[in-house]
């Protein structure tokens, strides 16, 4: 037989899953957001390599100088970049100098922590009527480094 | 008897009410990304919202039923949609470009409330939480949201108009179930206030309802039951009746412009990542936790486990709702792939992403189904092994399961608000609103230039910041031109009039009055080219770092 919910019990069932619901709230909107500032940036990236998602010609390493420098190396037969960057800690968005570059790294939150990613398609955001918009994870490989 | 049965509705509401807390939350926690995605933004950077803002300011400058992009086209894209955002437009006092982008988060919260509405009355407010949960937090990973059925800050019309064809569903399920024509009328006209903003969905229901006709028709020919084979087939009819009236401020015009579709690219268009040469984009971002829980749902959906508790009705158009989905995506693939390597021209419907969107959002249901089954069967194992005598309360367990759910949501959280359709799009859109010039060309091309004038412009400007002007242009990008007019032939004579301006052509005098261009947009370095410009617009509008506009 179907046990009776009392209204104290219902009141109390309520209650109790506001309460569960509004501290798990809490907690997803901190994971989604922590506050990341420049200085916690800096550092050496090595590019993941994800199994199936081509990955283009985006660098195999990226260097984000303390000294507000940027450095992208690789993959064979591109360039080296050096640049200039700065930290958007509002959009969360690596802005650097060379137009090409810019607006095309940011951080997404994991479970884990905060991860930089580099969008693949190097084709100017304003143009890509497409969207393509697939990044890149970069780890971290070390701490910052000084100038 | 009473009591019981009066205590029994108690349980029962008390599980509606944490269903729709449970909601409340995932509401609470999908909408705040989308709400800062589109902070601060005055104008947003995707090519469908600007082609809506012409649309609404055609509508607020009174010229209903009429093409904005090219001049003597009728209207050509469903239209519910703009008519909403011309009323907030003209209520609100707001500019149509603000309003179109802050509006997003707000109206397309209506479909995972349609979503959740739909689950609910065919499958109980259980499972609907669990569907609901894979719909928003599971389904997009990191594909684009107009590709994925889930809840996306962009007002476009693929996004909003998932929530009419939720609604359409709870609509067709209640004509089934009662059979009277009444209802059957309502999802009539349900199907086509549907179309009304947008084709896709309501391809798929008026479909839905044919499949389900049919089988009904079946079923009562083989019992020999004519009075409910009448029923059915006047039911349909209701049905037909009902779309037909709603559909008509569209359909009507259809009709009367002719249904010759002249431009096809719009409808040829495939998401690059359902090409054959981004099968690895396909993979990636499909081999998901949600694909595995939506297949062995569908896997037991077509086995008819009793795991799933799913009723006979539900089941039927779930299943009829993904075949028909996967059916329409396979022949416009087809269609597509036969257009583009051999040149075979058959009939066209849509873009192909549409109907891999609507299969999305089944398998997001199947995915929630699965999930709950799994959940059952671990709960009775457990209970076989430890307390095989106790009895838990229902609302209890089912409250365990609801927060066992909304710890998964938590978990997912931080890389869903953190996902490729948030930070991407604005990113985008922050660039493009950096574009201070662009925005301010369009605003003097709309004041300058008057409706019944032409620009001349390259593709590119007829664009941006052409489109969203609502002002005319001799040819514009092939998806976003009018379908029912000769694009190439545009695209052509476009091409020869801008030659004409750089060196001497014998046709420049007559393509200009044939199109009734009235003005020229270039860019500086573009008019540095072009030294007869001056010839055939002599008077500069206006100039700024990027744009220039001459006049005849």
């Amino acid at each position: 037989m179907a046990t009776a919910p009392t209204s104290t019990g219902i009141m109390r069932r309520f209650a109790f899953m506001a309460a569960a619901l509004a501290l798990l709230g809490a907690f997803a909107v901190h994971r989604a957001w922590p506050p990341v500032g420049r200085a916690e940036l800096a550092g050496t990236y090595q590019r993941a390599t994800p199994l199936l998602l081509p990955v283009g010609n985006t660098p195999g390493q990226m260097v984000l100088h303390a000294d507000g420098t940027l450095d992208l190396m690789g993959p064979p037969g591109q360039p080296a970049v050096h640049s200039r960057w700065y930290w958007d800690p509002q959009e969360r968005l690596v802005r650097t100098e060379d137009p090409r570059w810019d607006r095309r790294i940011w951080m997404r939150s994991t479970l884990l922590g905060p991860r930089l990613c580099m969008r693949i398609c190097d084709t100017p955001l304003l143009l890509d009527q497409e969207e393509r918009d697939e990044a890149v994870d970069y780890v971290r490989t070390s701490t910052p480094s000084r100038p | 008897m009473s009591m019981l049965w009066h205590r029994s509705m108690r349980a029962h509401q008390q599980i509606n009410w944490m269903a729709v807390l449970l909601l409340l939350f995932m509401l609470a926690l999908a909408f705040l990304p989308a709400w800062k995605a589109v902070a601060g933004l005055e104008r947003g950077a995707t090519i469908d919202l600007h082609r809506d803002e012409a649309f609404v300011q055609a509508l607020l400058e009174g010229h209903y039923g009429q093409d904005p992009t090219y001049l003597g086209g009728g209207m050509w894209y469903t239209p519910l949609i703009t008519w909403l955002e011309a009323l907030l437009t003209a209520i609100t006092g707001l500019p149509a470009a603000h309003l179109i982008v802050r509006l997003g988060p707000f109206a397309n919260l209506l479909a995972p409330i349609a979503f959740f509405a739909m689950c609910r009355q065919l499958l109980g407010p259980v499972r609907a939480v669990a569907a609901t949960a894979a719909y928003l937090f599971w389904a997009v990973g990191q594909e684009p949201g107009w590709v994925v059925a889930t809840y996306s800050h962009r007002l476009i019309p693929v996004s909003f108009s998932q929530s009419l064809f939720y609604v359409e569903l709870m609509l067709i399920d209640k004509a089934f179930r009662t059979g009277r024509q009444g209802p059957a009328l309502v999802a009539g006209l349900g199907a086509g206030l549907t179309f009304l903003a947008h084709a896709a969905p309501a391809m798929i229901a008026v479909l839905m309802i044919g499949v389900l006709t049919g089988i009904q028709a079946v079923q009562a020919r083989r019992n020999k039951d004519n009075r409910t084979l009448r029923l059915c087939l006047t039911s349909c009819l209701f049905a037909a009746i009902g779309f037909l009236l709603a559909s008509m401020p569209l359909t009507w015009r259809l009709l009367m412009g002719g249904m010759h579709v002249a431009n096809r690219e719009g409808f040829l268009f495939t998401y690059y990542a359902l090409t054959w040469q981004h099968i690895g984009v396909l993979l990636h971002h499909n081999l998901t936790w949600f694909m595995l829980f939506g297949t062995a749902g569908l896997v037991l959906m077509l086995r008819r486990s009793g795991k799933l508790g799913t009723p006979r009705r539900a089941r039927t158009i779930l299943l009829s709702w993904l075949i028909l989905a996967t059916c329409l995506f396979i022949y416009s693939y087809s269609i597509s792939v036969l257009d583009k390597h051999m040149g075979i021209n058959l009939p066209a419907l849509l873009p192909t992403f549409h109907f891999y969107f609507y299969a999305s959002a089944v398998l997001s249901i199947f995915a929630g189904l699965a999930f709950t089954a799994l959940c059952q069967w671990a709960w009775s194992r457990v209970q076989l092994r430890h307390s095989p005598q106790r009895e838990v309360p229902r609302a209890d367990l089912v409250m365990a399961f609801f927060l066992l759910i909304a710890t998964g949501c938590t978990l997912k959280y931080p890389s869903y608000a953190t996902r490729r359709d948030v930070i991407a799009v604005r990113n985008r859109d922050l660039a493009f609103q950096a574009d201070q010039p662009g925005a301010q060309a369009a605003a003097v091309i709309r004041r300058e230039v008057p409706w019944n004038g032409v620009v001349l412009c390259d593709l590119d400007l007829s664009v941006w910041p052409m489109l969203c002007t609502a002002r005319h242009v001799v040819a514009t990008a092939s998806t976003m031109g009018n379908p029912y007019l000769d694009q190439k032939q545009r695209e052509q004579d476009n091409a020869l009039l801008l030659e004409g301006l750089e060196q001497p052509r014998s046709d420049t005098g007559g393509l200009l009055a044939q199109y009734g261009v009235t003005h020229l947009l270039a860019q500086p370095a573009q008019l540095a080219r072009m030294p007869l410009a001056a010839r055939w617009f002599p008077h500069e509008l206006f100039r700024n770092d990027k744009y220039v506009l001459l006049m005849r």
